[in-house]
This record gives structure tokens, C-alpha cells and sequence, in this order.
């Protein structure tokens, strides 16, 4: 067990050191990406909502 | 994909985080993942539901745009962490209830992946008989065994090909998402080719209750918990992504549009077919005889087939996420303890557990709802989009996320502040409203309480223990 353990603590060390040092590569989302997200599950959807309602 | 020699199963099958190499998905292959995901039997269920409520037209649109605006609650509350830093659901909460409260995660989504997973089970087999009875392969009498006999075939199906890996999902995801978008369409089409449209349209809604703003909103809230009982699935899909960007559409419209499309299928089927509940088989049978039935039979297998596959990857992932049980049970194992449980259910609890598909249905709007709102607080208005990701692998006092006892309160009480909102609001089980329900729904200010709650919480007790909130940068201690 001790030396799973240990292998287990190593390969998730590799992956975190890799994952750490290449954060970066992986932009936070953004205003554009917000915005993209908003257009097409707030305002076409609120606005069919609203136009259902006469249907 | 990359499988590891230790008892961590790597990443795609056990508690590590996704290396680079691992993270390979495309916007196509997510959104075909997707789109087998979310597609099932349970689109008839649920547009069968909607068909008590409203007529055709109004209800294509509510399905279509409430579906949506679901979507924007799942998506930020897992997508963004997911793609970001390659988490999958259980560890993404760590940071909302803390490294031991994340445990209080596992067992939601291993009960509702697997409810989910059986509810189609049971559904595949109810199919089943219906299409061996109508051949005259076996009477009547013999439907019940037939169906059970038919849930666990098909559950060894599913079992035999998730337990070799999530690798499945991504050689196969294209052919099962484009054979049910592909049968689902061509069933609307023989829907509406054999009924006309005129007879649809102008088919009323059983379940009306005569306020048409409580049944517009009602069948609102059903979709908006449709989408938010994705919230399981997402984030073991999201991050086999690198980009947020990249996962706008191919989530939204994966989990979102291919949904409320096939549940057209149910709401037309509701309408036209009384009885039916949404399901089209027999109404089929009775229009185009056995060749219709045995189209829509194949459209349930496989797109049950592709769902459940997935249903049991999130759950076996979830349950490996402890490294306790990571260490000891093997990515087979598993998936032998999900398919498993499904299959008890269907031996021994198969028709009381199928029949409350529609509370079951229902609390996937109470939990997921406040869960949603809490993440997104959380993620985006407290942590900047900033996780500690060695933290998210420590465990014990003094690390980043571990809290009051390895538990974050403020989530527990900010969750138990949004799923009572909902409750004042809607009674899931019997959909009893207060006034307020037919305006505000009750899944969107089950989130707003819980999102307001959580942050303001979390600010007040930061101002004594700022740790509390703030990202850690202590080395990663694994030992």
C-alpha cells in the first residue's frame, strides 16, 4: 500500500505541475464568451417566451 | 486515452485532474456527447408532461426557449471551472461545501445519474414488450417479465461497453447522437404526416387548468428543470474541453436545442394520444403498424443506450473521486456498482420507481437549481474565476477548501435557503403554487436566493477569516 500510495502522490503531482505551469493556456471566460452564452440562452429565449404568449 | 497503473485510474476513470494530452475533445465530438446525453426516452416523458398544460404551438416555443434559459444556469455554473481547470462535478464543489461536504455531491449525482439511468432502462424494456407483444411473439400476460427481461438486457449492453472507458463516448458519441437526432426527426415527420398539423395544433391540453398564465408557467418550469437536471452530466463532459468559448454552443445546443426538439416528439404524441404520456410507440402502432413502431423502438434503444452509457460514467467518476474508494475500486468495479443498482431497482421496484418519474423529474429543479446558483456565486463573483487547483487534491486541516471540519457551512445553509425558496413557491410533487409562482417560476428564484445568500454570507464571514474565500497557495500535500 505504501508504495501505491506513493506512485498515486507522484502521478498526481505530474499532473498538477503540468496543469499549474500551463494555466494560463486556459483563459477565464470572458465578457465576449458571456456575452455569446447570454444572446443565445437569455435574450432570443426571453423574447420567444414573450412572442409565445400571443400564440 | 491515457489509463494509469496505479489505483488512480488515471484521469478520464479515476480522482486525478485531466492532463493536457487527455483534454482532446472537439466542439463537434463535445456536442455530439452531448446531444447522446441528453437524448432519450425521457424527452417523450417530459414533452408528455408539457402536453397537460398548453396546446402545440405555444407549447413547441416553451419547450424550445425555457430549455435555454435552463441552460444558462448549468453552463455557469460547471462549463466554465470544467474547460478552465479539466474538473468533473464532485471535485468542482469542493470549494462550495468543502473537501468532506463534496461527498454530499457523489451521492447526488450517483442517485440521480442512476435514477436517470434506470428510469430509461425500464422505458427501453416497456418498449420492448410492446413491440414483441404486437408481433405476437408472446401474450399479454407475459408483458411484465418481457419488459424486465428486455431493461436488463439492454442495462448489460451499456454495462459491456462503458466499462472498458469514457473512450467509448468519444468513438461512438458521433454515430448514437446522429442516429436518434436523425430517427427523432423522421418520428415528428410521420407524426405530423399521418395526423396532419391542423389536427395537432388544434389538439387541447388534458391537464389544463384554466389559468393560462399558471400552465404557461407550469410547462416553464418543467423545461427549466430539465435543463438543470444536466448539471450532473456537464461537467464530465465540459472538461474533456480546453475552451470555454468553444463549449458555448456545442453545450447549449448539444443539451439544450437537441432536447427540446426530441421532446416535441412527446408534446405532439401527448396531444394526439391522450393515453399515450408522451410515448409515440403505441400511437405509432396504431397508425403505421409494426414498421412505425419498430422505428421508434430503435429510436428508444439506441438513444437509451447512449444516455444511461453516459449516466454511468458521471456516476462511476463521481464515486471515484473519493480517493478512499478510488484506491480500492477498480474503473470496472465501478461501473458494476452503478449498472447494478440500476438493475436491483428494475427486479423489484421497477413500476413504483418509473411512475414518479415526474417528482423525480421535478427535484431535479429543487436541488440542481440552489447548487447552480451557489457555484455561480462562488466561481464568479467571489473567486474571480481563480481556483486553487493543487487545493482542490488536498485533504485535511489547514488546506485551501477544507473549512469547519472539511464542511463549508455557508453552502450547506445557502442550498437549504434555495430549496425551501422553491418549496414556498411550488410543491414538486403535487405542483400546488402560491400567486407568485405563475410570475417568477420557482427553479430562478430557488438560484437568485441561493446565489445571494452564499455571497453575502461568505463576504460577512470573510471580514473575520478572509482564508475562508480566499484562494490558497500552500504546495499540494497528497501524501
Amino acid at each position: 500500500m505504501p508504495a501505491e500510495k506513493h506512485q498515486y502522490s507522484a502521478e498526481l503531482e505530474t499532473r498538477l505541475a503540468e496543469l499549474v505551469s500551463t494555466e494560463e493556456k486556459f483563459p477565464a471566460m470572458s465578457l465576449r464568451d458571456m456575452a455569446s452564452l447570454s444572446t443565445v440562452t437569455l435574450a432570443i429565449p426571453l423574447i420567444a417566451l414573450a412572442v409565445g404568449w400571443f400564440v | 486515452m491515457m489509463r494509469s497503473n496505479t489505483g488512480g485510474g488515471g484521469g478520464t476513470e479515476g480522482s486525478f485532474p485531466l492532463s493536457i494530452s487527455e483534454r482532446n475533445w472537439s466542439p463537434r465530438t463535445l456536442f455530439f456527447n452531448c446531444s447522446q446525453a441528453a437524448v432519450a426516452t425521457w424527452c417523450f416523458i417530459i414533452g408528455g408532461y408539457v402536453s397537460f398544460y398548453l396546446p402545440a404551438g405555444q407549447g413547441t416555443i416553451v419547450m424550445l426557449a425555457a430549455m435555454f434559459v435552463g441552460m444558462f444556469f448549468v453552463f455557469l455554473a460547471t462549463v466554465p471551472a470544467a474547460t478552465r481547470y479539466g474538473l468533473e462535478a464532485v471535485r468542482s464543489t469542493r470549494t462550495v461545501f468543502g473537501t468532506r461536504g463534496s461527498l454530499f455531491t457523489v451521492a447526488l449525482i450517483f442517485i440521480f445519474t442512476v435514477g436517470w439511468g434506470t428510469t430509461l432502462m425500464i422505458f427501453s424494456g416497456k418498449a420492448a414488450a410492446e413491440l414483441i407483444i404486437s408481433m405476437g411473439l408472446i401474450t399479454e400476460g407475459g408483458r411484465s417479465s418481457a419488459a424486465v427481461v428486455s431493461s436488463l438486457v439492454i442495462l448489460a449492453i451499456v454495462w459491456a461497453l462503458i466499462r472498458r472507458g469514457p473512450g467509448i463516448l468519444r468513438s461512438i458519441g458521433g454515430i448514437v447522437a446522429i442516429s436518434v437526432l436523425t430517427l427523432g426527426i423522421l418520428i415528428i415527420g410521420v407524426i405530423i404526416y399521418k395526423l396532419g398539423w391542423a389536427a395537432i395544433a388544434d389538439a387541447t391540453p388534458t391537464g389544463a387548468s384554466g389559468d393560462k398564465l399558471l400552465d404557461y408557467t407550469i410547462a416553464i418550469e418543467l423545461m427549466l428543470a430539465t435543463a438543470l437536471s444536466w448539471w450532473p452530466y456537464v461537467g464530465g463532459m465540459a472538461r474533456f474541453s480546453t475552451s470555454t468559448r468553444k463549449s458555448v454552443m456545442p453545450v447549449t445546443f448539444g443539451l439544450g436545442l437537441a432536447v427540446a426538439v426530441i421532446c416535441l416528439i412527446g408534446l405532439y404524441s401527448g396531444l394526439v394520444f391522450p393515453d399515450s404520456g408522451g410515448d409515440p410507440t403505441s400511437g405509432l402502432i396504431s397508425i403505421g403498424g409494426i414498421g412505425l413502431a419498430t422505428l421508434a423502438f430503435a429510436f428508444v434503444v439506441v438513444a437509451n443506450i447512449g444516455t444511461t452509457m453516459v449516466g454511468t460514467y458521471t456516476a462511476a467518476l463521481a464515486l471515484k473521486q473519493q480517493p478512499a474508494l478510488d484506491s480500492r475500486l477498480s474503473w470496472e468495479g465501478a461501473t458494476v456498482l452503478a449498472t447494478g443498482t440500476s438493475a436491483v431497482v428494475i427486479l423489484f421496484l421497477s413500476e413504483p420507481f418509473f411512475n414518479n418519474f415526474g417528482t423525480f423529474l421535478a427535484l431535479s429543479g429543487v436541488v440542481f437549481g440552489p447548487l447552480c446558483g451557489i457555484q455561480i456565486a462562488d466561481y464568479f463573483l467571489l473567486r474571480k474565476q481563480k481556483l486553487d487547483l493543487r487545493g482542490l487534491y488536498q485533504d485535511g486541516p489547514g488546506t485551501p477548501y477544507w473549512y469547519q471540519g472539511g464542511f463549508n457551512i455557508i453552502g450547506f445553509v445557502s442550498m437549504v435557503l434555495g430549496v425551501v425558496t422553491y418549496f414556498l413557491l411550488l410543491d414538486p410533487v403535487t405542483f400546488e403554487s402560491t400567486a407568485m409562482f405563475r410570475y417568477l417560476t420557482a427553479s430562478i428564484p430557488s438560484i437568485l436566493v441561493s446565489l445571494g445568500a452564499y455571497t453575502l454570507l461568505t463576504l460577512l464571514v470573510d471580514r473575520t477569516k478572509p482564508a475562508t474565500v480566499r484562494a490558497s497557495v500552500q504546495p499540494a500535500n497528497v501524501g
